[in-house]
């Protein structure tokens, strides 16, 4: 198995093989999660992952677990780490609030508007950080499944569905309610 | 004429949810006692189109005299990505947080206008059912009166539902509290801090007639949290079901079988009992097994993501899929040592622990130290409590198979006994008396 980072942008084609499957992880820890269970059974299965990973932590250690065989996964993986490239988007800049935190008045419009503001936007602004990537894998063969890891890569999961209009988009794993 | 019912239970078959089997005890011992039973459950459609998951052999299990009245809901998200709108899709997080907003305020509208009065600004993903809930229990009502009215949560919801139905019949009401609603179940600090739900919860407690928890610490944490309150916390263990155990265990005889049974979630510590299981493989009779038993994950969706988690068969591991009820006393009497994977602390206790308890077979009980689970186990003799680590849970493996190849019958048949107290007709008895005293039903002539 190879694992290769890439910023969004520069996503190498060549990489992906015939058989792949597309990942948005999403911002959270709990899309990191998600994203890195369906990584490590595709892996696991022979397939390459082209994984999109949002959130902003070192990308070291995602994959779940080791295969209890000790064998090494197949398939390819190939991390397209937007975070950085998210956090100087519009929506990334109203959610922390820069400056406008130090003044109270300030802050008190950032917290009960802007915040929201940013936090409303950023699903459609990842999309927007990831979208160049996807025209450039839409000469590639479909990838055998789509998922998303959290809300917020559910407006990417939604795009790339109108590319690939068979493939199969679900979720990673979620909280259930039972 | 026959006491009545009115119980509000949002999972109840064919959900599978993990809260199906106490509802369905309820009713069965609500039914035993001589009540006349209708329980408010959701639709199909909503199992079926947006969990994606039913078990339809539980439709079998609900007593023949039990009226169900299955009112809709729907998270208003579809599962499928491809069929949400534009702006749901583009803006799922504000499609999501609208979604009860917008229900509130029909709710207000229809306030205004001379309809029910809105009682439900709360976080629950669920509260856009309260209103039907109570359109349908005020009409069966009114064509036969409820004497008590008795919700199970979560949904939480439910209860808003319990206690605005009672306003409307005049009559009481309780609340039966499968997990705490505003306190963490895994660490016990305050789950829900806005002022709203705590208010409604504040309300809910101050109006039941008796709130009803799985153990001693979640009713503690209540009466901790709600001392003017604290003699309305009552504990109903969830028990086990007779049926499930099997009635003679065989002897243990090797190569041994290890068996997890129960729906698996990501908050199982699966990966240390895997690893553990590879790493006790070698010390182990030749050909022993571990058997993994039940759906994976509660929506359909968990299934794939958790299936490509597991190991191998050449590991001497086999998942063998969910087991039906009927079959479950049959999957017992399989194994020679039972593994219960329990997530978080003192308050989880997990409804299989009590069919545990039943087994008379060695038990390795993976939760950490202090846990709800181990707590209950802790004077079983043939109970092994691990850390969730690989480590302590070899040892206990190991330990589990001595206890197998020595075990002596005399005992496990005395452990069976003993833990007869658990069987769920025992166990939720206390819950019908307490209702039936607070209706007094007893003093009718």
């Amino acid at each position: 198995m190879t694992v290769t980072h890439a910023p969004p942008g520069q996503l190498d084609v060549g990489l992906v093989g015939e058989r792949w499957i597309l990942i948005f992880g999403g911002v959270t820890r709990q899309g990191r999660r998600n994203a890195g269970r369906a990584a490590s059974g595709a892996l696991e299965s022979g397939l390459d992952v082209v994984w999109f990973d949002g959130f902003d932590e070192a990308t070291e250690g995602v994959l779940e677990r080791e295969p209890l065989d000790g064998t090494q996964p197949a398939g390819n993986l190939v991390v397209v780490d937007f975070a950085e490239a998210q956090s100087r988007t519009t929506s990334s800049r109203l959610r922390s609030g820069g400056s406008l935190r130090s003044n109270p008045v300030a802050r008190w419009i950032w917290k009960v508007l802007l915040r929201r503001i940013g936090s409303a936007l950023r699903p459609r602004s990842c999309w927007l950080v990831v979208k160049r990537d996807l025209r450039a894998l839409q000469g590639h063969s479909p990838p055998e499944a789509i998922v998303h890891g959290d809300d917020y890569a559910i407006t990417s999961a939604w795009h790339s569905g109108r590319i690939w209009r068979s493939v199969q988009i679900r979720t990673g794993w979620s909280n259930g309610e039972a | 004429m026959k006491p009545h019912l009115l119980y509000i239970a949002f999972w109840y078959p064919p959900s599978r949810a993990s809260g199906v089997y106490r509802a369905l005890a309820t009713t069965r011992e609500f039914i035993a006692a001589g009540w006349d039973v209708t329980v408010i459950t959701c639709t199909r459609e909503f199992l079926e189109d947006e969990i994606g998951s039913t078990d339809e052999s539980l439709l079998a299990e609900i007593p023949s005299s039990v009226r169900v009245a299955r009112v809709p809901f729907t998270f208003g998200l579809a599962v499928d990505v491809r069929l949400l709108s534009w702006f749901s899709a583009n803006f799922p997080t504000v499609a999501r947080a609208l979604h009860p907003r917008t229900a509130s305020l029909r709710g207000t509208i229809t306030a205004i206008s001379g309809g029910a009065p809105v009682s439900h600004r709360f976080a629950d993903n669920y509260v856009t059912w309260i209103e039907p809930v109570v359109e349908e229990g005020a009409r069966i009502h009114s064509r036969h009166a409820f004497d008590h009215i008795l919700a199970t949560g979560n949904p939480y919801s439910s209860f808003e539902a319990a206690r605005r139905l009672s306003e409307i019949a005049g009559t009481g009401f309780s609340v039966d509290y499968r997990d705490p609603w505003t306190i963490d179940v895994f660490t016990g600090n305050a789950e829900i801090t806005d002022r709203a739900t705590r208010a409604v919860e504040r309300q809910i407690v101050a109006s039941a007639d008796t709130c009803f928890h799985v153990n001693e610490a979640i009713a503690g944490a209540y009466r901790r949290l709600y001392p003017e309150y604290a003699h309305k916390q009552q504990v109903v263990h969830n028990g086990y079901d007779a049926e499930s155990i099997p009635p003679s265990p065989r002897s243990a005889t090797p190569p041994y079988k290890f068996g997890i049974l129960g729906t698996a979630n990501d908050r199982w510590p699966l990966d240390a009992i895997f690893k553990a299981w590879k790493a006790s493989m070698p010390g182990l009779p030749a050909g022993s097994e571990l058997l993994l038993a039940g759906h994976l994950g509660y929506f359909a969706r968990s299934q794939d993501v958790l299936e490509a988690y597991l190991p191998n068969d050449s590991s001497g591991f086999r998942y063998i899929g969910p087991v039906p009820k009927a079959e479950v006393a049959d999957f017992y009497d399989s194994i020679d040592v039972l593994i219960l994977p329990v997530p978080g602390g003192v308050m989880v206790t997990s409804g299989k622990v009590f069919e545990a308890l039943a087994l008379g077979k060695p038990i390795v009980c993976v939760q950490s130290k202090g846990g709800g689970a181990r707590a209950l186990l802790e004077s079983h003799p043939l109970a092994i409590g691990a850390e969730p680590n690989p480590e302590s849970v070899k040892s206990a493996i190991e330990e589990a198979a001595r206890m197998a190849r020595d075990l002596d019958p005399s005992l496990s048949a005395e452990i069976r006994f003993k833990n007869t107290r658990y069987e769920r007709h025992i166990a939720m008895q206390p819950m019908v008396d307490a209702i039936t005293t607070s209706s007094q039903i007893g003093d009718r002539p």
